[in-house]
């Protein structure tokens, strides 16, 4: 109450003294607050009954004044004598009593309101980063403590101030005690400012980071996010040296990963495929309460802790200096991934490997910067990069996960066939090369004949057209067999050998249309359902095809992807082996009439997202029809007609087949109110699902080959 | 509180041009002359009414400053709304419309519904920016237009709620859609299927301008 009274005194006063200077005025104000503690000795009122706020803001305010009116780098009287007088350093032990009570967070926000207002560059000054250096180590002493929302604001202005002039953050990354240079020596004066040595200069102590990182832990949402900000843009400056610090000296990555364990561990262990599916969870202040949980599912606060936190990771990792999404992404590797990942991966139990792979896949979903992709498809595939060979079998994850699609379970192999559909659709050419590329790259399947090895080895539409474009060519991502363009482009080449039927292994003269009717005169007419109802829907086809293939080749542009098919070599002792992943997806396939119709449609999609890839071996392997293979190989072609005799000899001579086939479509478009199911029910859906998979493929292929003859003619 | 929708919002624009001040006025009815810079994300939440249904709007403000810039660009991911300040007594503000523009459209989901704000038309002796030309470029853009003034509250009920309309609009029509919560909407316990009996009202889930 006194005091209440000594402040409107104060402004009496003020309003009544002749015209002071303005650094008369600031010290004055100065003055006012140091004499407080001089005679008040003892007293608990809290600080914001005493005058000690009202004269801090003006003095906040004569600064800002005087800052208006300096121009270019001077600094005025009164920010002089805040300087000289080393006003901040007082003020920061004066914070460190809390006395008043509430003192430290009247200090704290000076300093904020200082930072953020004066326009003149401060923080360099020895006599301000030295108090902010000590105000840092103030703030998360105590566990929510009043002034959180305070401390918040400064440590965040200075992350703010350091992104902004990122060479600032020199000054806040100091040698731990006991280990300062060797000019320490008793009775020598400190320096100005410790030169580290080069060895120790990369495990400075960072106490910003160690602040932050408190401070995340918030039970206040606001608190924490901005704590989370600020480490982001702490993780994000471009200096090594701090990068460095960061990830040695701090806690900063196990920390972050401590997190992802915690709030994994708290995860439902069922979950509705569809829920986990539905559910968004983007790093900010989206608190799911328990109320929610309620009406939506039980456990969807926890999924959405970690889906946030997992999604806060992936983009700090985008924004990190990569020195620091390196180092986080490898410890999320090893600490989580490893140990607590794996183990679910692997259980016995059905539900729980379900539930786990369901889970990976959401994961795999929310990842997408670089490092952190990596590291993830690091863990599901390894580092391995040379061809698998026949039999050669390891005991890894990715090995298991293979194996996992013929598993007996179909919700299983479901599951297991949704996680390697979502690895393809990732940017991470490793995902390809580990998968299939490495074995297909050296075309071991492929028949070299002597006559053919000239039209293979310069894959050109024509030599003369080639020498005079030979720049674009280099541009142009070529995958077709060359005969395309030179039939499309009517180049008279007498060797287009219009006539050949399909099955001769005349691939380099064939024609786009040839492959497309190949695959769509798989499934005789009459065992065709599609057109007896209203969509024919190859243009949808098309259309989707297009659409996804532009966005694969966007995605692949730096994977650097060979344009030109090599020459295999033929006295390669290895035999061709496709790798366990095209070996299950072939075997998948050739089963395609004994399996579910989920099933199907899963390997069908997982399919094609590998025929759509730009790479002329897979190109060839999967969407060749005339493919000369050495004897006894298999490529996806030659399964699809195994699969077509299948069918032709099983039911061509089965009456009423059509109809049923119509019916049963009907009831897959949900166009039907028939719920009984048929005897061969499983089989006619599947029979319906290579129809139209036939067709999509098709697409495919022609959508590769239109897009390579248009971005010639755009580029002649 | 109970509430059929929930719409997530976020402000944007350079700073100092009044974003944090257009926010209080929403959602505190007040001005506050002197603000100091936001320092990362702030947050408010209010309650409106459109066609009889109570729609819960979070809205998130952020930091107007360069720093910030990269973090700004996550929080784009699930807004079903984003307000686009400018001041109209400041043309660099008007100028650096075409970075955030492209921030938003490039970082949002691509239904975002935008609303250019001209702020501070309080301040008519010192504009710099032309009605017209917020107009034309609103135009231009596919934007909708308004000038406000956090000051005197000028429209700024007007900005968030047609904002909030144009949103609700797009639902009805089925362009956004409401289960999917990666567009910035959330159907309230209102609307739960699930479970129907859920009384309305009371809870924690509506604590009015805490978070939700």
């Amino acid at each position: 109450m006194f005091s209440k009274f000594t402040s409107i005194l104060q402004h009496a006063v003020d309003a009544l003294a002749p015209q002071l200077s303005l650094q008369e005025e600031f010290v004055s104000h100065w003055k006012a607050v140091t004499n407080f503690f001089i005679d008040n000795k003892g007293e608990k009122l809290p600080v914001e009954q005493t005058s000690i706020p009202v004269h801090l803001e003006q003095m906040l305010v004569i600064l800002q004044q005087e800052d208006n009116r300096c121009e270019g780098g001077m600094y005025g009287p009164c920010l002089e004598y805040l300087l000289q007088h080393k006003l901040l350093q007082t003020l920061n032990s004066l914070g460190r009593t809390d006395y008043p009570p509430g003192m430290k967070q009247i200090v704290l926000s000076f300093f904020t309101k200082l930072l953020s207002r004066i326009k003149q560059p401060l923080l360099a000054h020895v006599n301000v980063y030295r108090a902010v250096q000590s105000q840092i180590k103030t703030c998360g002493e105590v566990k929510a403590g009043p002034s959180e929302i305070e401390e918040i604001q400064f440590l965040c202005t200075v992350c703010a101030k350091i992104k902004a002039d990122p060479y600032l953050v020199n000054f806040f990354l100091e040698l731990p005690k006991g280990q300062s240079s060797s000019s320490t020596l008793p009775g020598v004066k400190v320096p100005v400012l410790d030169e580290p040595t080069s060895e120790n200069k990369l495990q400075q102590e960072f106490p910003l980071i160690k602040t932050l990182l408190t401070l995340s832990h918030s039970e206040d949402s606001r608190v924490a996010v901005k704590a989370c900000e600020g480490l982001i843009l702490c993780s994000s400056l471009p200096d090594p040296v701090a990068a460095h610090c960061l990830v040695n000296s701090t806690s900063f990555c196990d920390d972050l990963t401590q997190r992802l364990i915690d709030t994994y561990k708290k995860l439902p262990k069922e979950i509705n495929p569809l829920d986990l599916e539905n559910v968004q969870a983007k790093w900010g202040m989206d608190v799911v309460t328990k109320r929610e949980d309620e009406i939506t599912f039980t456990g969807k606060r926890y999924l959405i802790s970690f889906l946030s936190w997992l999604d806060y990771c992936d983009q700090l990792s985008t924004i990190a200096n990569p020195i620091v999404a390196e180092a986080l992404a490898r410890i999320i590797h090893q600490k989580f991934l490893v140990v607590y990942f794996q183990p679910d991966l692997l259980q016995v139990s059905e539900t729980g490997c379900i539930t786990s792979m369901a889970y990976m896949t959401r994961c795999l979903r929310t990842v997408c910067s670089q490092r952190l992709l990596s590291e993830l498809v690091l863990f599901l595939l390894g580092d391995e990069k040379k061809p698998e060979v026949v039999g050669q079998t390891s005991d890894t994850l990715r090995c298991r996960l293979i194996e996992r699609c013929n598993s007996v379970s179909e919700e299983v192999c479901l599951i297991t066939l949704q996680l390697f559909d979502t690895l393809l659709q990732k940017d991470d050419g490793h995902i390809y090369d580990n998968l299939v590329l490495r074995n297909l790259e050296n075309r071991q399947y492929f028949v070299v004949k002597h006559k053919d090895k000239q039209s293979t080895e310069v894959k050109t539409i024509d030599n003369d057209t080639d020498d005079t474009n030979k720049d674009v060519k280099e541009d142009v991502e070529e995958f077709i067999p060359q005969s395309d363009n030179q039939s499309e482009k009517s180049s008279g080449n007498v060797n287009i050998d219009t006539f050949s039927p399909p099955n001769t292994p005349q691939h380099v003269k064939t024609e786009v249309h040839k492959i497309v009717n190949s695959f769509l005169t798989l499934l005789p007419e009459e065992l065709k359902s599609s057109y007896q109802t209203v969509d024919g829907g190859y243009d949808m086809y098309l259309k989707d095809a297009h659409k996804q293939y532009s966005s694969v080749v966007e995605a692949c542009k730096s994977w650097g992807y060979p344009q030109d098919l090599v020459v295999p070599t033929d006295n390669e002792s290895q035999p061709f082996y496709e790798g366990t992943f095209l070996q299950m997806i072939l075997d998948k396939f050739s089963h395609l009439l004994d399996q579910s119709y989920s099933i199907n449609l899963q390997l069908t999609s997982v399919i094609s997202k590998l025929a759509l890839i730009p790479h002329p071996c897979l190109h060839e392997f999967l969407l060749d029809p005339f493919l000369p293979l050495k004897p006894g190989i298999r490529n996806l072609f030659s399964i699809f007609q195994k699969v077509s005799n299948e069918i032709k000899s099983q039911y061509s001579s089965e009456p009423d087949l059509c109809r049923k086939l119509v019916t049963v479509r009907k009831k897959l478009m949900g166009n039907s109110s028939n719920m009984q199911r048929l005897d061969d029910e499983s089989r006619l859906e599947a029979i319906i699902v290579f129809e139209e998979f036939c067709k999509e493929l098709s697409a495919i292929v022609f959508v590769k080959h239109h897009a390579v003859v248009t971005e010639e003619n755009k580029k002649l | 509180m109970s509430y059929s929708y929930l719409f997530k919002y976020i402000i944007i624009g350079d700073t100092g041009v009044g974003k944090s001040c257009l926010l209080l006025q929403f959602t505190d009815k007040r001005f506050q002359p002197v603000h100091d810079l936001t320092i990362g994300v702030e947050f408010g939440a209010r309650m409106i009414s459109i066609d009889g249904k109570q729609i819960k709007l979070q809205i998130w403000d952020t930091a107007g400053q360069e720093s910030f810039r990269s973090i700004t660009r996550s929080y784009y991911r699930g807004a079903a709304g984003a307000l686009l300040v400018y001041d109209i007594t400041r043309r660099d503000t008007f100028n650096h419309l075409t970075t955030w523009l492209e921030d938003a459209r490039q970082h949002s989901n691509s239904n975002m519904v935008i609303m250019l704000i001209g702020n501070k038309s309080d301040l008519e002796a010192r504009r710099d920016v032309k009605k017209e030309e917020g107009e034309a470029f609103a135009r231009e853009h596919g934007l909708i237009f308004m000038e406000t003034s956090a000051k005197t509250a000028a429209n700024v009920e007007e900005a968030f709620i047609n904002t909030a309309k144009e949103i609700y609009q797009k639902i009805q029509d089925g362009v956004f859609d409401i289960n999917n919560e990666a567009n910035g909407i959330k159907i309230g316990p209102q609307h739960s299927p699930s479970n129907p009996s859920m009384p309305s009202g009371g809870g924690d889930a509506g604590r009015s301008g805490g978070c939700c």
